[in-house]
């Protein structure tokens, strides 16, 4: 807590108040849009999105592309943050580097660039195509959650290992691994969510018929609003909403466990 | 370091990197310098015309030109909100810090289109806020409520507004806030400590929360699609348009390299303001 004379002044308060509004509002619009008072029954709207079949294809298409997509791009992190932490590999800086600009350049660049990837070796575009695209932006994320985490580990427990004979597969799966669970499960997490979220870049690389669910959401919206919308909406912004609290309180639980072994 | 004798594991990325982040970079470049065939493919036909095109016609210019000032008012303004909201979490206490953040970190976990589409849905024609207007007697078209500049410019700053937040959030904390205090000692006001103690304090969380709103924002598609209307039409959505409807796909790279020589440039100047002059702190 700060001392009085450094307490933020009133107005910096009414400002955050302010935001606040601003960020909920349309929110709790969508909230009671979504309800139906109207008619007798309250959530009309919501069984009608779990009795649509176009949707829930849709919803499973996401859910099969976020998964492998978190897969993939979990396990070549995991490659990338031990060659960059842990190996004498020599291309180390062009993979920091990659993975840093990655993050930097607008998705806008990075869809178009996949599109004219695929575009000129003349690739049909489906599921594959955005799986690669969705692994490709997600792959530095992944790079990042597992290099911070293998930074964190004691070398000196990996080195002991090498002196009493372990090469270095064992060392990677008996002594690493075990220590980055959590970590590995942070970046499926991430990776998951930025792929089940992801709308730009799959709107440019998908091929008929694979329509992810932020796509039906988005090709719906444009025609125009209706309370199924903001129910399905409601619905996908709960969900998304309770994985991303469990991110925020696995990694509090993991810290403080780890608190007490140093 | 050890050495692995097997096949380099590191290699497995790089090559993932390469193929498809690196090669279609470089065929981005290279696309821009050919031509659009008649059906809508590439011909392998070197030429300048695309940029000619570009830089020759007014309307492309007006179009990057609006969407830099809509980029760049969007920085302003979530400057001019972060700052404060972020002096004001900062002297909260550990559980109102907690909770506060809870709520401010939600809504940046919506998904883009849901967000716009909750934004479109409180101005809609049919919505609440022109029931409230018409209550209290303003009339105003509601068509050109629910779909105008103003409203892409909510939208951006409802997106990017958490993205400006959470560095300077960061810087906030990281501040030794005892030199604001030998400011206040000596007696000046508050205002002038904010301006010449603080901010230049908190400067590299301000370079990097500039950098993360205004480079997203400059090339943005969702926003001003769904939010702003026909007339509306920016740098995002001309680039799409190229390459998703008009298929003109050498066209629209030339587009795509442009916009990423104005943000490189736009970047290394924020860069070298950010780190200019800022005492290495121990």
């Amino acid at each position: 807590m700060l001392q009085s004379n450094r307490k933020p002044p009133v107005w910096a308060r009414a400002f955050l108040i302010f935001v606040l509004l601003m960020l909920w509002l349309p929110i709790a619009v969508m909230f009671f849009n979504s309800l139906d008072f109207q008619s007798g029954e309250l959530l009309q709207f919501y069984q009608q999105v779990f009795n649509d079949e176009a949707l829930l294809q849709a919803l499973q298409i996401s859910l099969h592309i976020a998964l492998s997509s978190a897969a993939v791009s979990t396990v070549l992190g995991l490659s990338g943050a031990y060659a960059i932490h842990r190996t004498g590999f020599a291309w180390k800086k062009f993979l920091l580097v990659n993975s840093y600009l990655a993050m930097l350049i607008p998705e806008l660049v990075f869809a178009l660039a996949l599109l004219t990837l695929f575009g000129m070796i003349h690739f049909p575009l489906g599921p594959t195509t955005v799986l690669v695209a969705h692994v490709s932006f997600s792959l530095s994320f992944s790079i990042f959650v597992l290099s911070s985490r293998l930074q964190q580990l004691d070398i000196f427990i990996e080195e002991a290992a090498a002196d009493l004979g372990a090469n270095s597969r064992l060392i990677f799966f008996k002594v690493i691994l075990p220590q980055i669970y959590p970590s590995l499960f942070v970046s499926l997490l991430l990776c998951f969510l930025l792929s089940f979220d992801d709308f730009l870049i799959t709107y440019f690389v998908n091929g008929v018929g694979t329509d992810t669910l932020p796509i039906k959401l988005f090709t719906s919206m444009r025609i125009g609003h209706s309370p199924k919308l903001s129910a399905l909406s409601m619905l996908l912004t709960a969900g998304l909403m309770f994985l991303a609290i469990a991110i925020f309180m696995y990694r509090n639980i993991r810290d403080f466990a780890h608190s007490d072994r140093k | 370091m050890r050495k692995n004798k097997a096949v380099e594991v590191g290699s497995l990325p790089s090559l993932w990197f390469l193929a498809f982040f690196v090669c279609p970079a470089i065929l981005i470049l290279f696309l821009s310098f050919l031509k659009r065939s008649t059906y809508g493919g590439i011909e392998y036909q070197f030429q300048f015309e695309n940029y000619r095109r570009l830089f020759e016609s007014e309307v492309y210019f007006s179009i990057f030109a609006r969407s830099l000032f809509l980029a760049l008012v969007t920085t302003v303004l979530c400057l001019t909100l972060a700052i404060p909201v972020a002096w004001a979490v900062a002297g909260l206490s550990q559980k109102a810090k907690a909770l506060v953040l809870l709520l401010l970190g939600i809504p940046f976990f919506m998904n883009l289109v849901i967000r716009i589409y909750s934004v479109r849905l409180l101005t809609a024609f049919d919505g609440p806020l022109n029931h409230w207007l018409e209550k209290f007697g303003i009339a105003i078209d509601p068509f050109l409520l629910s779909q105008n500049s103003a409203l892409v410019l909510l939208g951006m700053i409802s997106t990017y507004l958490p993205y400006m937040l959470f560095p300077i959030l960061v810087a906030f904390e990281k501040f030794d806030w005892t030199i604001a205090d030998a400011s206040h000692d000596m007696g000046a006001s508050p205002s002038l400590t904010l301006r010449q103690v603080i901010l230049p304090g908190i400067k590299p969380g301000l370079s990097a929360g500039i950098l993360m709103v205004f480079v997203p924002c400059f090339g943005e598609f969702v926003i001003p699609d769904l939010l702003g209307g026909a007339k509306n039409m920016l740098v995002g959505n001309l680039i799409t348009e190229q390459f998703l409807k008009a298929r003109d796909w050498p066209f629209g790279a030339a587009q795509a390299v442009v916009l990423l020589v104005i943000l490189s440039g736009f970047c290394f100047a924020i860069h070298r303001w950010g780190n200019a002059g800022v005492a290495k702190q121990s």
